[in-house]
Formats: structure tokens, C-alpha cells, sequence
């Protein structure tokens, strides 16, 4: 695999020595905070306890403070270019890891899902900024779909000149592909996000717990969350760890969320080129499984 | 001082016949809804039983052709109407589940009628509309359950005076009994 950074072993090399960079780097890092914070804690405590002791010794304590700080800087510059590096590595990996994992990518990139997605009913919570990244179209295992990274943000407060502070409401990816229902009623939707007030109840109570449903008839729920169907939602991974939200909409749509997941991860151990490549296919993979193992009636390629 | 303190008091206990009589609303209202919405159901019943009681008899007629001799099949007369109530809606379901099972187990002697197009298509519908009518069942009682507990639970049963708990939609599938193969 040749890429703008060199042959297939000059990355490997050059991956390797981001490693031990990086290695070195966090080390630096992480010895500067211990000298600084050990020094603090100790004096507090010398201070309290003997003040003689600190008489014969406090100049000491005035040497380990400014090296450790030294060390913090070294080791954050370090960390952050080797990082830097790094991703742009990954960036040139990037179209080979999708070429392996999915059959077809039409787009990668310079593109957004329709912001409208995010204000479907799904629980997600409100949000005055929406940021994506990673956008992702093409056919995974099948099936046509558009997937994305996203943050939600909320407006917290106005700092001196008058700019919005954010803080980050949700993050996830949301997975757009069509449905094969012929939905009756309005959408409906099952989420593990918010509770809606007032949202419909299955016989079972396990799914009731893990899952709040809004749906605005009821039929539509019923032909899909089968007894069986429920108890299976409600024994997989994503649904222990609360991270799941489905919305099947009338003309088609199927809204897929899952919380926390991203498209594009990377491994910091890695240290060769190939294995970054089989990291990342192997991560969409995975999202692929996720999909598979939830079962939905999604349209899948002829 | 004392009208201070009277104005207070009259404040609180204003305020508190205020969110009383909204909370009488609120619960009477509640109660109100879920009765529509079981009427809802009732009627999503009633719908699925007939497109399932219309598919029922395409297949019966089409099986007519090929099981000229198995006449007790169809002389079976099954009564659906507009306007029944739960048990009689309960009692044409099971009366039609027992007739379908009776009608697929018999088709296994005739090929020819197993194999045709208009049979496996009339197949296909009658189980989409069974699939329709579990749902349609499953949400009638979801909403009962939902009345039922509405009207049972304490404050609100204070208010639920000639509101009784519904009954619910009994398919009663182990009634359906064994479906006898006869070579």
C-alpha cells in the first residue's frame, strides 16, 4: 500500500517511531504532573505538620515545580504532534480500510446528513448546534446507507464578546437506510435516550424499562416489536449500555442511532500501516454486525 | 398583620382548589382518552378480522375448484359483523383460526392446489392478515391494560365512578385444538 507518505514500510517505520514518540511523550507527561502535584502535596502536608522541616528544606520544593512543568509542556507538544502525524497517516488509510469494508462507497466526506434527522423524534435532546464529521455513503453488507458522525450541542452561556459557549449534549452516529414496513400509521419510534412522557407500554416489562416507544397509533409497534422480537432487542449490547434509538418513518426512512460509536477509529498500539487499514475495516465491520444484529426490516440491495 | 396573613391563607387555599379542580379535569379527561383509544383498537380488530375473514373466503373459493368432495370445509358459516362486541369478535377469530388450520392441513392431500399461484398468494395474504390481527389484538389489550389500571388506581378511582374495567381480547389459541391430518 503506497500512499502520499512513502512505500508500505516507510510508514511502518514512520508509525513506529510516532509510537515510541508518543510513548515518550505521554511518559514526559505524566512524570511532570506527578512532580508537580507530588511536590504540592507534600509541602501542604510538611506545612501543616513541621514547620522546622520546612525551614531546612522548602527552597528544595521550589526546583522539582518548574522541571515538572518543563516536562508537562514537552510531553503535550510531543503527544500532540506525533497525534497530529498520526491521524494524517490514518487520513491516507482511510479509502483502503472502506474499499475492504463496505461493497460500494459513493461518498466520503464533504457531505452532511439532512440536519432534519436529528429533530425526528428520537429522544436525541435539543440542541442549538449541530457538528458532523465522517460522513459516509455507499452500500455496507447490502445495504444502501448513509452514515455520520455527530455532536449535538447546547448553548450554555455569552462570554465577554458576546460568543455562545457550547456544551455537548449527545454524540454518536446516525445510520440513515431505508425500511421495508408498509407503516400504516405515522412513524413510530423506540428509544433508549429519553423517557416520553405518556409513550406506549408492551406486555413485556423488560422492554418497557430498557426502551421508551413513541409511536402516535399503536399498530404499526405491535407488527413490529413481537413478543420474541423485544425479548431479542433487549439482550443486545448496545441495549445494556443504553446507547440505542430506532425510528421507522412513514415514507421509508429508518433512522438508526447509536450513542458514543464513531466511524473512523484508531489504535495508538498499532504501528504498521496494514494494521491500521485492518483496525479501521474491522470497526466498520463491527457497525455492520451492530446493524445486522438488530434485526430490522431494512431494504437491502437486489 | 392579620390580613396579611388572611390574604395568604386565602392565596394557598385557592391555589390548592385551583390544582384540584385541574387534576379533576386532567384524570376525567385521561379517562376519556383511553376509552377512545381502545375504541381505536377495537375497531383495528375489527378490521384486521375482516380483511382476514375476506382472504379466508378467496382461498375457500379457490379451493373449492380443486376439493370438490370436501364439502364439511365448506359449509362452515362463520357470522361477521359490524358492531360486535369483544367475545363475539373472540369467538369469530377462533372460529376462523380453526377453519384456516383445518383448510391448510387438508390442502397438503392436493398438489396441484398446494402448488398454484392464486393458492400460495392467498397463503401469503391470509398470514400477513393474522400478522395484522396479533398486533391489532396486542394493542386493544395494551390499551385496556392501560384503562384498567387508570381507573383501579388510587386517587383517580375516586373519580372513576361508572367507569368498570374493560374486558379483554381472548384469541384463546390453545382452544384452537389439534388439526387432525387425514390421508
Amino acid at each position: 500500500m503506497t500512499t502520499k507518505y512513502g512505500s508500505a514500510q516507510e510508514i511502518d517505520q514512520r508509525l513506529q517511531k510516532l509510537g515510541r514518540q508518543g510513548r515518550l511523550g505521554g511518559k514526559l507527561l505524566g512524570i511532570g504532573l506527578l512532580m508537580v502535584f507530588g511536590t504540592a502535596i507534600l509541602y501542604s502536608v510538611l506545612v501543616m505538620l513541621a514547620t522546622d522541616l520546612l525551614e531546612s528544606f522548602g527552597a528544595m520544593f521550589f526546583v522539582p515545580v518548574p522541571v515538572g512543568f518543563l516536562m508537562i509542556i514537552i510531553g503535550a507538544v510531543i503527544t500532540s504532534k506525533t497525534g497530529r502525524e498520526r491521524s494524517q497517516i490514518q487520513d491516507a488509510y482511510i479509502p483502503i480500510a472502506l474499499d475492504q469494508a463496505m461493497d460500494r462507497v459513493d461518498q466520503f466526506w464533504g457531505a452532511t446528513l439532512d440536519e432534519r434527522y436529528f429533530k425526528e423524534e428520537l429522544g436525541l435532546p435539543m440542541f442549538d448546534e449541530c457538528s458532523q464529521s465522517s460522513y459516509l455513503k455507499g452500500v455496507l453488507r447490502g445495504i444502501p446507507l448513509e452514515m455520520s458522525c455527530f455532536v449535538l450541542k447546547k448553548e450554555t452561556t455569552k462570554d465577554d464578546d458576546n460568543q455562545p459557549n457550547y456544551e455537548i449534549a449527545f454524540s454518536g452516529l446516525m445510520i440513515v437506510c431505508r425500511h421495508t414496513m408498509e407503516l400504516k400509521e405515522e412513524g413510530f419510534a423506540f428509544t433508549q435516550f429519553t423517557r416520553f412522557l405518556g409513550g406506549m407500554k408492551t406486555e413485556s416489562e423488560a422492554f418497557n424499562k430498557a426502551f421508551s416507544i413513541y409511536a402516535e397509533g399503536g399498530l404499526d409497534v405491535f407488527r413490529l416489536l413481537t413478543p420474541q422480537y423485544m425479548e431479542h432487542l433487549v439482550s443486545l449490547p448496545e441495549a445494556r449500555e443504553k446507547e440505542l434509538g430506532v425510528r421507522l418513518c412513514q415514507d421509508g426512512t429508518l433512522l438508526i442511532v447509536l450513542e458514543h460509536r464513531r466511524i473512523i477509529v484508531d489504535n495508538d498500539d498499532i504501528t504498521t500501516g496494514s494494521g491500521m487499514v485492518e483496525y479501521m475495516a474491522d470497526h466498520i465491520r463491527g457497525i455492520a454486525d451492530t446493524i445486522d444484529s438488530l434485526e430490522l426490516p431494512i431494504q437491502r440491495e437486489a | 398583620m392579620f390580613f396579611f396573613t388572611f390574604d395568604l391563607f386565602t392565596l394557598l387555599i385557592g391555589g390548592a382548589i385551583v390544582l384540584a379542580v385541574l387534576w379533576v379535569i386532567s384524570t376525567i379527561n385521561g379517562f376519556k382518552r383511553r376509552e377512545i383509544k381502545i375504541e381505536e383498537a377495537l375497531s383495528g380488530i375489527e378490521v384486521a378480522l375482516t380483511k382476514r375473514y375476506d382472504m379466508l373466503t378467496k382461498l375457500l373459493d379457490t379451493a373449492k375448484g380443486f376439493m370438490e368432495h370436501e364439502s364439511d370445509l365448506f359449509s362452515r358459516v362463520i357470522a361477521l359483523r359490524h358492531g360486535m362486541s369483544v367475545g363475539e369478535m373472540g369467538k369469530a377469530d377462533r372460529e376462523m383460526s380453526e377453519l384456516t388450520g383445518r383448510l391448510f392441513a387438508v390442502a397438503e392431500n392436493y398438489p396441484e392446489l398446494r402448488s398454484s399461484e392464486v393458492f400460495l398468494e392467498l397463503q401469503r395474504g391470509i398470514r400477513d392478515a393474522e400478522e395484522h390481527l396479533q398486533a391489532a389484538r396486542r394493542l386493544y389489550n395494551a390499551n385496556v391494560s392501560s384503562y384498567n389500571i387508570a381507573i383501579a388506581m388510587f386517587p383517580a378511582k375516586l373519580l372513576a365512578k361508572g367507569h368498570s374495567p374493560k374486558e379483554f381480547y381472548d384469541a384463546d389459541d390453545e382452544k384452537r385444538g389439534d388439526v387432525k391430518m387425514q390421508f
